[in-house]
């Protein structure tokens, strides 16, 4: 499949402050392509040097083999963005909104009506498409931001933490646009710092974090990069003081502790438990203990040594 | 109530520049006016072309009398003219004509020439009583008025019409003062809107370009600012009986340019201010500063000399000075077109420098 995306050592710099440093991405055609990190990980600064609302400090990106400051106009005609924030017009209705954003994106007024239509659909808002875009709820307004964005029938989108704040049935509406581009071999970056959605989502995924790339995979190659399969968190009463006893058990491979929680990253479960449970290993009281399967999230820790919080 | 007060206190403080602007555009303004108003000792006396084909004793003494009160100047009639009719820098010349003193002294009737501009009816009333003055002062002298051996024979160089009257006088300067307010707040605001809306974001990765979506945006503001110009007009024509001068293209084309050179004007204002904050108070300074200085509050005598060598560079004179060709000497198309083009070429400039601005504010960078 050709490629839609192409970044190469995009950096972006504010000042003295480096927002990323040095994105090297390729995103097939018609892929879902998820970037996950914190606040602050630089997901929104590498969407904007890609939608070509600000330009890379150094490096380059192509969207479908076109340069995002060289031929920008040419770049601009193939994507189009859902930003974080809500960017409507709140004293148009909704299909003003999006005839508006048709026409900005060239859509020749034979085709406006049909795409409208389609945009609105896709949304599920039809039936307010008539109503102020003002009267709208919160998650019909996310809603309609990406229905701007898909107006257009760009070949790449990108969505920019579309469901921050959204309630669930919106949130719900949003996931099904996304797999119906999907289907329509629509390309999609999709950034968000939902571990759920990324999981559910994404063909591929990128975890970043300071500015930069720090594992990119299908779920099931960023799983496989856990040496563990299993995570044990146990919970005290108070913060635990030997650490170094439960490192030192067989099968163990890593520990983290936080305040009085503790997570064992084993190869297996079971033979750990029961050291732990079967005395000696640590004399405070144990109040939890939870095992769980090594997800993205565990993943996602043990590259950034950070939890992923809404 | 003390905690939203405080609140209220720090966003104001934090925002410096908007603070300043506020603090400091009225005493700008202020200052301005009253150096127009009180400034009295730089104010020029009333400039008096006096064309003396008579070269008599007649002329001579009246000449001397009026050099007392007014900033009489000898010359020829073609020179006068030119003043009244093409400079608009003299309201009135006074021409004795050759014979003067001999019918005078025949004791005949004799006619002294006023070649007048009357849309500078305010220095043209002062002129009226600068004469009445000259009468008294002359039959004190000799008492050659009291016969009734000298008229004074008006001409009005400049329109077809001999008065103009104050309600003709001031629409142009006030419709002109309130499209500006409307242009330039508008526009600036408009501007602002887009950000606050979030919508800045997405126009700036249009397709169509960034200086495409600007010019859009303009364009609107362009037209609803030139409907709302010409309809004043038409609301003074129709209820106020005020000439539109006798080319409704004229108007169109000088409206038109005085609007788009505000459009970019507001452009400007809204590429200087980061905030709304800043937009308001930047916006009332600019509109008071160019008003005034441009002559839509007061007529060029009621000026300072200061103040009116500076109006060739402000474009609302110059607006002023199309309007009231148009509208107080019932001039055509061919009148206004130095000031048409300097009205465009001023936009033109103001709307370049606003884009750059606007640009590396919020471009791709």
């Amino acid at each position: 499949m050709p490629a839609a995306l192409v970044t190469k050592n995009l950096r972006r710099s504010y000042d003295e402050r480096e927002a990323v440093r040095g994105i090297s991405l390729e995103v097939a055609e018609g892929e879902i392509f998820g970037l996950l990190g914190p606040n602050g990980a630089g997901k929104t600064t590498t969407l904007s040097m890609i939608s070509t609302r600000i330009w890379p400090t150094s490096g380059d990106a192509w969207v479908f083999g076109k340069h995002v400051v060289r031929d920008v106009h040419a770049a601009r005609r193939l994507l189009n963005v859902a930003p974080q924030e809500e960017a409507l017009y709140p004293d148009l209705t909704g299909q003003e909104n999006l005839e508006f954003f048709a026409r900005l994106w060239g859509v020749p007024s034979a085709d406006r009506p049909a795409r409208v239509e389609e945009a609105l659909e896709a949304v599920e808002l039809s039936g307010r498409r008539h109503d102020p875009v003002r009267a709208y709820s919160g998650g019909m307004r996310r809603r309609l931001n990406l229905g701007c964005a898909l107006v257009s029938a760009p070949r790449l989108i990108l969505l920019d933490e579309p469901t921050v704040g959204v309630d669930p049935q919106s949130r719900v509406h949003i996931f099904q646009a996304v797999r119906k581009l999907r289907e329509q071999g629509v390309t999609i970056l999709y950034t968000t710092h939902y571990l759920q959605e990324a999981e559910d989502l994404c063909d591929r995924i990128a975890i970043m974090d300071e500015g930069q790339v720090v594992a990119l995979g299908t779920l099931s190659e960023l799983l496989g990069l856990s040496q563990a399969t299993e995570v044990i968190e146990l919970r005290f009463a108070e913060p635990l003081q030997a650490e170094a006893s439960l490192a030192a058990l067989a099968g163990v491979q890593r520990v983290e502790s936080s305040g009085s929680l503790v997570r064992l990253f084993a190869s297996h479960a079971e033979p750990v438990l029961a050291a732990v449970c079967g005395g000696g290993v640590v004399e405070q009281p144990i109040v939890q203990i939870r095992v769980t399967p090594v997800s993205l999230e565990t993943i996602f820790i043990e590259l950034t040594g950070k939890e992923l919080r809404d | 109530m003390v905690a939203v007060f405080l609140k209220d206190l720090r966003l104001i403080l934090r925002d410096r520049s908007a603070l300043v602007l506020a603090m400091v555009v009225p005493i700008i303004v202020i200052s301005l006016i009253a150096g127009a108003l009180l400034d009295n000792a730089d104010r020029t006396r009333l400039l008096l072309p006096v064309v003396d084909e008579d070269e008599g004793p007649v002329a001579t003494a009246f000449t001397k009398l009026l050099s007392e009160h007014a900033d009489v100047r000898t010359m020829d009639r073609a020179e006068a003219e030119r003043l009244v009719r093409d400079e608009n820098d003299a309201a009135a010349a006074l021409v004795f004509p050759e014979g003067l003193s001999r019918a005078y002294l025949r004791g005949d009737t004799g006619g002294i020439e006023l070649l007048t501009d009357p849309a500078q009816a305010h220095a043209l009333q002062a002129m009226r009583v600068l004469l009445l003055l000259m009468d008294q002062e002359a039959q004190a002298l000799a008492d050659p008025l009291s016969e009734d051996l000298i008229v004074v024979e008006k001409t009005s160089l400049t329109g077809s019409r001999e008065e103009v009257d104050s309600f003709d006088e001031n629409v142009p300067g006030f419709a002109l003062l309130f499209v500006l307010i409307v242009v330039v707040f508008g526009t600036s605001m408009a501007l602002h809107d887009e950000r606050d809306w979030g919508t800045l974001p997405r126009l700036l990765v249009a397709p169509a370009g960034f200086t495409w979506m600007l010019l859009g945006k303009l364009g609107a503001r362009f037209l609803l600012g030139l409907a709302q110009m010409l309809l004043l007009f038409l609301w003074a024509h129709w209820f106020f009986g005020v000439s539109l001068g006798p080319s409704p293209v004229a108007l169109v084309v000088l409206s038109s340019a005085m609007v788009f050179t505000t459009v970019a004007v507001g452009l400007l204002v809204a590429g200087f201010a980061k905030t709304r904050e800043q937009t308001q108070p930047l916006s009332l300074a600019v509109v008071m500063l160019i008003s005034l200085l441009g002559g839509l509050w007061f007529p060029p005598e009621f000026v300072p000399e200061w103040m009116r060598e500076l109006q060739p560079a402000v474009y609302t004179s110059w607006a002023m000075r199309g309007m009231n060709d148009l509208v107080l000497r019932d001039r055509g198309l061919e009148a206004i077109q130095g000031a048409v083009t300097v009205l465009f070429g001023y936009g033109v400039v103001t709307l370049v420098i606003g884009i750059r601005l606007f640009r590396a504010r919020h471009s791709a960078r």
